[in-house]
């Protein structure tokens, strides 16, 4: 098998940065070979991805060593047209990806500027709706898609040109789990029926290893671990490197004296439940373990927000929220999930007062929100955007967290105080002084939630805390807002992540189409695979993994780990 | 229903079905017209016609409904113009104002004119606008043998201004949850509020812009000579006919104007 991309000691930096971005890479990917790229924000996958594509150096200033070949063609000497034939890339937002307004101009417009015949044009468009399954979509709006079938909308463009390699950055880490299953089915039938070369650059570890022939990690623009699968995940010790949940599980049974062969590392829940039968992992359940269904460890009494036969309708006639009815108390760590436009922001905008019901009633520490002023509501419900970049308009971190204290007419000693206390608690003291938009993603995510910290409300919301965070970033908002709960502050989270929700929720509220499925404890929402089915959400691999070893769902693998025996 | 820039419009309506090329003119026509007629009658009935069409060509009233804090805005920018700025002779003075303008019977009947000029704009081009695709303005200005790349700008920076918006709300919103009151205070505290939704606009604006630049490179935009297009347009006869109608009309209402002096203000009665 030849090998379709060499990447020879390539060093690369941009013409802004003074430090190497890519450092040194070497990498040989075989014709049909599917490799997954992880690695924490700021490793370099997506600068490796644009080298590939060619897009670095023909289109992007900077400075590089060593070289990459396509089909052994320098991408330096070579025309980007002529290496746009063989590399298709998407990327992470599939809105932005779009540049017209139906499914069937997106497609065309790349054959267009390929300057292929109308009839051509036709085929190749039937061509890659029907392996995309988005045949019947043809004169719908891009935008007006699901986040899955808008990916599968940028896919359709990109195989349309039949090229023989294509590069996926990051496109499932906008969806739900619908649109993340929509998509790794489109990967891997691109894989099986038009044997493409496939780069995929994820977060998602357990589905990753499903598909990847070879996984390869980046750290500070080196590769810093490569391999098969097994071959990856094989004598890991503490190396920071995000696990499927059952391999954590095994490797913290070694340590623990349960696994008697240490050849075979567990990747997936069959992998795992096939070792035990074999008796190469022994695990029985310790007697006297009892997982409470019903009821969460902590009791909360105290009602502050109160949903009362709530509905809410868009000017334009949508009907997102349906007699909604919901208590929140105090202290409590809620999780509210469900598919896209099941209504959830809306019912978050709902809680925060930004909008008034058009039925029913919204109560927020006692008073109805329609009587209630936001800039009130704001010190006691604290919101935090998904995208950071939506709330820091102000000259720097120091101004940005003081923005909010000054409005409520706070002395400048007082806000001294206040900003300085939350900068240093979420690490971000050095950079008082740093405009917000020259800080790394993961800064100005935390400096988002400072904003909202300092205003130290009694609620604080969080849309999707950790999407397009790395594993490392995402563990440590989610450990500060563990912490402020615990300190007894409400925590309310909107995610998709249900190793998230597993891990810290206390109480989950599932929703589809404006109306509650379900407001339950965590375990039982988790233990009701019918009703996750339902809304094609899955519950975590440890979570799937105890229930068929022990018929108990267990949350985290820490729990499934306290309850084995001895 | 058929998604357009701004709505969805009814598949059927006559409109939609124009050829791109027509959408542009009669934007262009609309426009122009309100531009060289100046005499307030025939604005009227201009308006009226607009107004009737709406209905006619099934598109919804509520358009014009949105603009309505923007026209309202205006209609005061050019009221408080005239009315206080303006020196225009007339046979009744009303008011004669320090600084040395006055009102006359004319100035309010030139503002009204102006007004209506205006809203001839808003009307018109809400209209046309309410049914136009990116495909119209591609292939209604390379009709005109304007360069593709300019045609695909145009219709780029309207499909963009729905992004634009999402943003410009949800930056709003959180000002608002951090205690910004943008309904109260006076105009300047309101103006520096606003102001304040520039930067963060303007910073997503490039990073959107950065990542468009590299999407077109991948999907091939500019990268070859040659290039074709999945639509042909030939123009119908009716097409045809429109067009004639519509330049007659430009060149009947600047003859009317500059020869005839019929649409000169105030062209009542009629000279």
């Amino acid at each position: 098998m030849k090998y379709v991309i060499e990447v020879k000691n390539l060093w690369w930096k941009y013409e802004t940065n003074k430090d190497w971005v890519l450092k040194n890479i070497n990498l040989r990917i075989k014709e049909g070979e599917f490799i997954g790229i992880i690695g924490p924000s700021g490793a370099g996958k997506t600068t490796l991805c644009l080298c590939i594509s060619g897009i670095i150096p023909h289109s992007i200033k900077g400075f590089m060593k060593g070289k990459v070949e396509i089909y052994g063609k320098d991408t330096r000497s070579t025309t980007l047209s002529d290496l746009i034939e063989d590399v298709g890339v998407v990327f992470q937002d599939p809105d932005v990806q779009f540049v017209t307004m139906r499914v069937i101009d997106e497609i065309a417009f790349v054959l267009e500027n390929q300057g292929l015949d109308r009839n051509t044009m036709i085929e190749r468009i039937n061509e890659a709706l029907s392996l995309t399954g988005m045949l019947g979509f043809e004169n719908k709006n891009p935008l007006e898609l699901s986040g899955g079938q808008k990916q599968r909308v940028a896919i359709a463009s990109m195989i349309a040109r039949r090229p023989k390699i294509m590069i996926f950055d990051e496109p499932t880490s906008d969806l739900d789990p619908l649109g993340k299953k929509e998509i790794y089915s489109i990967l891997s039938r691109l894989r099986r029926e038009h044997n493409l070369t496939i780069i995929l650059v994820c977060h998602d570890i357990e589905e990753l290893v499903k598909y990847a022939d070879r996984i390869i990690m980046l750290k500070n623009g080196m590769i810093v671990r490569e391999g098969p699968p097994h071959e990856f995940f094989k004598n890991i010790r503490g190396d920071h490197i995000p696990l499927p949940q059952v391999t954590d599980f095994y490797y913290k049974l070694l340590i623990k004296g349960h696994v008697l062969n240490q050849n075979s590392v567990p990747l997936t829940i069959e992998e795992f439940l096939k070792l035990a039968k074999e008796g190469f992992i022994n695990i029985n359940m310790k007697r006297g373990v009892s997982i409470n269904l019903t009821s969460s460890k902590r009791k909360h009494n105290e009602v502050i927000i109160s949903l009362r036969n709530v509905s809410y309708t868009y000017p334009d006639g949508t009907n997102a929220i349906n007699g909604v009815n919901i208590d929140i108390s105090r202290g409590e760590f809620l999780a509210i999930i469900g598919p896209n436009g099941s209504g959830k922001t809306t019912l978050l905008k709902l809680i925060t007062g930004i909008i008034k019901p058009t039925k029913g009633s919204v109560k927020i520490f006692g008073k109805d929100s329609r009587e209630l002023n936001i800039s009130d509501i704001a010190f006691k419900i604290g919101f935090v955007f998904q995208n950071p970049d939506h709330q820091l308009f102000c000259s720097t971190v120091y101004e940005e967290c003081a923005y909010a204290l000054r409005n409520a007419g706070l002395s400048e000693n007082e806000i001294r105080r206040k900003v300085r206390s939350v900068l240093k608690e979420l690490g971000l003291s050095d950079l008082e002084n740093v405009p917000p938009y020259f800080l790394s993603k993961g800064q100005r995510q935390r400096l988002a939630l400072a904003t909202v910290l300092v205003m130290e409300p009694e609620v604080i919301i969080v849309d999707e805390p950790t999407t397009g965070q790395d594993y490392e970033q995402s563990r440590y908002i989610m450990e500060l807002l563990k912490e402020l709960n615990n300190r007894g502050k409400t925590i309310i989270i909107v995610t998709h992540d249900m190793k998230l929700v597993a891990e810290y929720a206390e109480r989950v509220i599932v929703l589809k189409n404006g109306k509650i499925l379900a407001d339950a404890p965590t375990r039982e929402i988790f233990k009701n695979i019918k009703l996750l089915e339902r809304i094609s959400l899955t519950p975590p691999q440890i979570t799937l993994l105890t229930l068929k070893l022990f018929k108990v769902p267990m949350l985290t693998v820490t729990e499934a780990l306290s309850s084995v025996g001895d | 229903m058929i998604r357009t820039f701004f709505l969805h419009v009814e598949e059927n309506s006559p409109l939609i079905k124009l050829h791109p090329l027509l959408k542009i003119l009669l934007l262009l026509t609309i426009n122009l017209e309100a531009w060289i007629i100046e005499a307030p009658l025939f604005l009227l009935v201009i308006i009226l016609a607009l107004l009737i069409s709406y209905k006619l060509l099934r598109i919804p009233l509520s358009r014009i409904a949105k603009f309505l804090v923007l026209a309202v805005v205006i209609v005061q920018a050019i009221m408080f113009s005239y009315l206080l700025g303006s020196t225009i002779p007339g046979t009744v003075i009303y008011a004669k104002l320090p600084w040395g303008t006055y009102i006359s019977d004319m100035t309010l009947l030139y503002t009204f004119t102006v007004i209506l000029r205006f809203l001839t704009m808003l009307i018109g081009s809400t209209l046309i606008l309410a049914v136009m695709r990116d495909i119209d303005i591609i292939y209604g200005l390379k009709s005109l043998k304007i360069p593709f790349s300019f045609a695909f700008m145009i219709s780029l920076a309207f499909r963009m201004s729905s992004i634009f918006l999402n943003d410009f709300f949800k930056i709003r919103d959180a000002m608002i949850l951090r205690g910004t009151n943008f309904s109260s205070g006076n105009v300047i505290d309101k103006a520096r509020n606003y102001s304040k939704l520039a930067v963060p606009l303007m910073v997503l604006g490039v990073r959107r812009m950065v990542e468009l630049s590299y999407i077109l490179e991948i999907k091939g935009l500019g990268l070859r000579k040659r290039r074709t297009f999945l639509y042909d347009f030939p123009l119908k006869p009716y097409d045809k006919f429109l067009i004639i109608f519509l330049i007659t009309l430009l060149t009947i209402s600047i003859i009317g104007k500059f020869f005839w002096k019929i649409f000169t203000f105030p062209g009542w009665p009629f000279i």
